[in-house]
């Protein structure tokens, strides 16, 4: 399937995007469509399994609660607010065909459903004279947006087949006496876990936009892509036993803790023992570089901001290999989603800025709910197989070649 | 609690299962092929990010070789009665596995069988690999 | 399709299981029980006051059985053929060391609470290790822990610590061996506000002639955000671990 959707946007060009359609669009998109995705925007544009791709006696999957939307998102069918990168659409305009017909692919949407609205073209909002118009229900009506025409790094990546992966793991239930969270909204000490589901690769932003790489960001990326179709995967961080980076350890769905003071807030993760120090008093700032990076923070209201550099080496954001580098900052703002019931939610917002691999800063956000019953980690002890002097390590992964230029 | 239990064990399942399929693929084995080896157990590695084990065995030419075959998670194993006091160094193993694509010795576990006559099929590699002609 | 996406449907189908669990109980008013001030005086940085690779009964004379003098010579014997890593997987891979001997590593740790679970956060290697404060009846790991199964509670002003589930392969110190069936008891107690005290007995018949205790102690240090430690590049570096 996902040949399918790859020649089709190398076709065109462009795809449709579902944007945050999440209440929508979550549902539809887990029959068959590239084009069509569930939340997390950032997720794959990719359909999970149908039943009939699944092994026999399987349940199937159920559409993913999950869908809200993270709070703070754009009103649907606008258009992009960060408009075209630098040197505007490609000069082809187009392809011949105009924009795909978005939507669903051919056997339409799962009966039962009402049809989607047609995708409102694309127009480039400064080719027609400014006007006043009124925030009405025809100016945001919902509709599938679609995407600026891609830039050429940007067809590269689309290019890329991206595996169907999506799973959920779910922790134990909270028991009715399960310890509360503290009121204190600065107050994110306690037991985490993934609220969102496992993807394989990031394709969008918050915003369901398209990640805004360069013509070496996605060569990266397309090198790491066609090292593992050819059986020869490139080793990185995670496979040597070295820590993988908040995003890549945050999203693996398994818990982390949080231990806070006035000086720092201190992640410990289960997954490579990987630590994530904020730290707010910069006179506790380690030196050095580090695999995890390291950072300094203060609050913004309620919000934790913190700004993480001094990579050792460049990251995976996640398993196919969507790469920064080393040289990048990753923004976090940090906040506790209490909607009263004291479980609340640990939202991380984090941005991406590498102008070698990204033409502009993006970034996305996860949600982690609150896990008390989950105080127990597993051992992780990885050293114990990477570290064997006597057999290959490396779990048959070939040395990455040094960055592209 | 009967509830709660259950639940908490399936969400271990699927903690142990995640990072099989995070940390890589299964690109860096051949998953058409099935090849077989039998000698002593040097190691049974259990959990991160995968277990594995170490087996002492001889190449084609004679020649003694480790080979490290990697398998999934310790639930697969913990669901077909295994425990980590059944695999001691030096037991009599035989085992079947998808070889890695680089040539080096060792790979994928496919199955296999400890002394005593006890069996182990590898469920994960079992949905990946094709089911016939193996 | 590709091969792994077959791994990753099958994946899915564990992973749907959860979903249809039942719905999460309506919230109770409960609140927040404070960590006891026992416990609370514990927290913070520690260091241990003099390192030490090999951890000993006072009178130094471990009451070794047959069977576990044979299993130490045989380490001695492997430490002076450099066999390292046929004994010591701690100093040849970077591998967990264990309990005890992860309470004798020289760098710093940090013991931190929540949810009455203690969790010991070293410099060394980035290692955990958790002791269960909660009285919870604890299922058996699936698979091995070098730190084993630890759980603790507050006998007058000291907390004791039964840890089991031990593998062979993690080494009581540098050299000393024990079987799986080895307890580790703990008894955890502060000297004064900056000082704490472990009492390490081992019990392990087949091993051990008869329990024996070894006493370390640590000194309180100021609050630090660890360097990120990697052993293994250390050992890349021929650093050694």
């Amino acid at each position: 399937m996902s040949s399918t959707s790859s020649s089709h946007i190398s076709r065109t060009g462009r795809r449709p995007v579902s944007v945050r359609l999440a209440m929508i669009g979550a549902a539809l998109a887990l029959t068959h469509s590239a084009s069509a995705q569930s939340v997390p925007a950032d997720a794959p544009a990719q359909a999970a399994p149908t039943a009939a791709a699944m092994p026999q006696g399987a349940p199937p999957q159920a559409a993913p609660s999950q869908a809200a939307p993270p709070a703070g998102a754009m009103p649907q069918g606008m258009p992009p607010s960060g408009g075209f990168p630098p040197g505007g659409p490609p000069p082809g305009g187009f392809p011949p065909g105009g924009p795909p017909p978005g939507g669903f692919p051919p056997g339409g949407p799962p009966s039962g459903l009402p049809p989607l609205p047609k995708p409102r073209p694309y127009v480039d909002p400064d080719s027609v004279p400014e006007k006043a118009v009124y925030a009405d229900a025809a100016a945001l009506e919902l509709r599938l947006g679609e995407d600026p025409p891609l830039t050429d790094a940007q067809k590269v990546a689309a290019a890329i087949p991206v595996s169907p992966m999506a799973a959920m793991a779910e922790p134990p239930l909270l028991r009715s006496d399960a310890r509360r969270a503290s009121s204190d909204p600065r107050d994110f000490s306690g037991v985490w876990f993934h609220d969102l589901s496992l993807r394989g690769r990031i394709l969008r932003d918050l915003h369901g936009k398209l990640i805004p790489f360069t013509m070496a960001g996605a060569r990266v990326l397309e090198r790491r892509s066609n090292a593992d179709k050819a059986g020869k995967p490139f080793q990185n961080g995670a496979a040597l036993c070295r820590p993988p980076g908040i995003i890549w350890q945050a999203d693996v769905h398994m818990p982390f803790m949080i231990f806070q003071n006035k000086a720092a807030v201190e992640f410990v993760f289960q997954d490579y023992r990987g630590r994530l120090n904020l730290v707010l008093d910069s006179k506790l700032l380690p030196p050095g570089r580090s695999y995890m990076g390291t950072a300094m923070a203060h609050w913004d209201g309620d919000t934790l901001v913190a700004d993480t550099s001094g990579f050792k080496q460049g990251l995976w954001l996640d398993i196919a290999g969507t790469p920064v580098s080393k040289d990048a900052h990753l923004i976090n703002r940090i906040r506790k989603i209490d909607n009263g019931d004291h479980k609340p939610l640990l939202e991380i917002e984090t941005t991406i800025v590498d102008p070698k691999y990204y033409t502009a800063p993006w970034t996305i956000v996860r949600t982690f709910r609150w896990q008390p019953n989950m105080p127990l980690f597993d051992e992780y002890n990885c050293e114990l197989q990477i570290g064997d002097p006597n057999v290959p390590s490396d779990a048959g992964l070939v040395p990455e070649p040094a960055d592209l230029p | 609690m009967k509830v709660f239990t259950q639940a908490a064990v399936v969400s271990l399942a699927l903690i142990a299962a995640a990072p099989v399929l995070a940390h890589h693929s299964f690109g860096a084995y051949n998953m058409n092929t099935t090849a077989a080896a039998a000698g002593t157990l040097k190691e049974f590695r259990w959990g991160a990010p995968h277990s594995s084990l170490v087996i002492l065995a001889k190449d084609k030419a004679g020649k003694p070789v480790e080979m490290a075959i990697i398998s999934g998670s310790p639930l697969m194993f913990s669901k077909q009665g295994f425990t980590p006091r059944d695999f001691k160094r030096g037991d009599k193993i035989s085992v079947t596995y998808h070889p890695n694509t680089n040539g080096s010795p060792g790979g994928a576990l496919a199955s296999l069988a400890i002394s005593g006559g006890r069996t182990f099929s590898d469920s994960e590699a079992q949905r990946i690999a094709p089911p016939a002609a193996n | 399709m590709r091969k792994s996406s077959h791994f990753c449907a099958a994946l899915l189908v564990l992973a749907a299981g959860p979903a249809f669990a039942a719905p999460q109980a309506a919230p109770a008013p409960a609140p927040a029980p404070a960590v006891s001030g026992q416990t609370e005086a514990m927290l913070g940085v520690w260091q241990i006051t003099t390192p030490v690779v090999d951890l000993r009964p006072a009178d130094r004379t471990v009451p070794f059985t047959k069977k576990g003098e044979e299993a130490y010579r045989t380490n001695l014997r492997l430490k002076k053929k450099g066999a390292i890593d046929d004994y010591d997987v701690m100093t040849s891979r970077c591998a967990n060391p264990g309990m005890p001997r992860m309470m004798i590593t020289a760098k710093r740790f940090k013991i931190r609470e929540l949810f009455n679970v203690l969790t010991f956060d070293f410099e060394w290697n980035r290692l955990i290790r958790q002791i269960d404060l909660r009285g919870l009846p604890l299922e058996k790991p699936l698979g091995t822990r070098f730190t084993g199964v630890s759980r603790g509670r507050w006998v007058g002003d000291t907390l004791e610590v039964e840890t089991t589930d031990v593998p062979p392969e993690a080494l009581i110190d540098q050299l000393l061996p024990h079987s799986w069936d080895m307890k580790v008891t703990e008894r955890y107690r502060l000297l004064d506000a900056d000082t704490l005290e472990d009492r390490i007995t081992i019990t392990d018949p087949e091993y051990y002639q008869h329990p024996w205790e070894a006493r370390v102690t640590y000194k309180r240090q100021p609050f630090v955000v660890f360097a990120e430690d990697v052993c293994l590049d250390r050992l890349a570096s021929k650093k050694g671990q």
